[in-house]
């Protein structure tokens, strides 16, 4: 079953995914497109053939969106920074949250009488799991190709801009001001003997390396998918 | 045989300019005229169109507005100003000049060798 406002919206998304268009440009070819749809249909074409025809006639999608990029070059430039810069505060507001979640975790498992390297790989355990679910969930909504969209129409208004840039203060005043509860190193100093917090320290310093080479490695392999590709992404 | 894009390129501006001259219109609307007059043998890729009125508009030889039908679909209207009037008469004597001159060249017999 062919339906009109379905493919539309497929057509819309294409565009969305080529840096060159402001939002105002998307509306306006999309206005055009719906005009040509109805003309050609009063001329007894089908819908289907109607949208068909109407998307040709806008043209190479490729060279249109060049010579939407040539008069909004600044646009290209600004997007590119957008993206740069909301990966780092993503990847900041990840961190906090890791960090908050295990330390709480570690907190309870404390007061439950858990002690010394028990605590600490507890700690890693629950960062590495923390983070695998919420790349994992970022995947899956990757896949369905609804992340980039909603992000985009979330960031395009004031509010989800105010949001956006308040979120990471907010949390970082969290952090700093409510102390999180913590077995801290001058705690588990005075519980331990010298030779239980060397062991203690040395696990922890291991697990931490491997779990920053794993974050690392994870944060390069998405790098590399991620990567926007030349080739036209407009599924027939 | 399709005409050269830089033909197709630099006559888009006078006929856009002369179009919105005769009143204010809208995208679809100006891509049918330019077919009608030219007899179809002037197809504008439609989406070539847009980047030209905004690049006449950063120019501030044209300005936009969006207005409302009566079925509820919102439309950018464009019309032109008083600077694009002017610069309509430059390129309307330049166009002119061009097209007298050709004509005058080949009106003269060709060599038979």
């Amino acid at each position: 079953m062919f339906d009109l406002n379905d493919q539309i919206n497929k057509w819309r998304i294409s565009l969305e995914q080529k840096e060159a268009y402001r939002g105002t440009d998307i509306d306006e070819l999309e206005s055009h497109l719906r005009e040509e749809i109805e003309h050609l249909s009063e001329m007894k074409l089908s819908q289907e053939e109607s949208f068909l025809v109407a998307r040709h006639r806008i043209g190479d999608p490729g060279a249109v969106a060049d010579e939407f990029a040539k008069i909004n070059p600044h646009r290209i430039i600004t997007g590119r920074l957008f993206w740069m810069v909301s990966g780092l505060l993503a990847a900041l507001m990840l961190f906090i949250c890791t960090i908050g979640i295990s330390a709480i975790c570690v907190t309870i498992a404390f007061a439950c009488g858990f002690k010394g390297q028990v605590l600490v790989v507890l700690s890693a355990t629950i960062k590495v799991l923390f983070l695998s679910g919420v790349l994992f969930f970022l995947y899956k909504a990757y896949k369905r190709g609804t992340i980039t969209t909603r992000f985009r129409c979330f960031t395009c208004n004031l509010k989800g801009r105010i949001i956006l840039i308040s979120s990471p203060i907010i949390s970082f005043l969290i952090l700093q001001i409510i102390p999180i509860p913590t077995p801290s190193a001058s705690v588990m100093a005075s519980m331990y003997t010298p030779q239980e917090l060397h062991i203690v320290a040395i696990t922890s310093a291991w697990l931490h390396f491997f779990w920053r080479i794993v974050l690392f490695l994870t944060l390069a392999i998405l790098f590399v998918r991620l990567r926007p590709t030349t080739t036209d992404q407009v599924e027939a | 045989m399709a005409m050269s894009k830089e033909l197709v390129a630099a006559s888009a501006t006078p006929m856009i300019l002369s179009i919105l001259n005769v009143g204010e219109n809208y995208g679809y609307a100006i891509i049918k005229q330019v077919r009608e007059l030219s007899g179809g043998q002037m197809q504008w890729s439609d989406g070539m169109l847009y980047p030209v009125l905004h690049r006449l508009e950063r120019k501030g030889l044209i300005e936009s507005f969006i207005r409302t039908s009566e079925t509820g679909r919102k439309r950018k209207y464009y019309k032109i100003k008083k600077e694009g009037a002017k610069v309509l008469k430059e390129q309307r004597s330049d166009w002119l000049l061009v097209y007298s001159t050709l004509l005058r060249l080949w009106e003269k017999k060709p060599c038979l060798t």
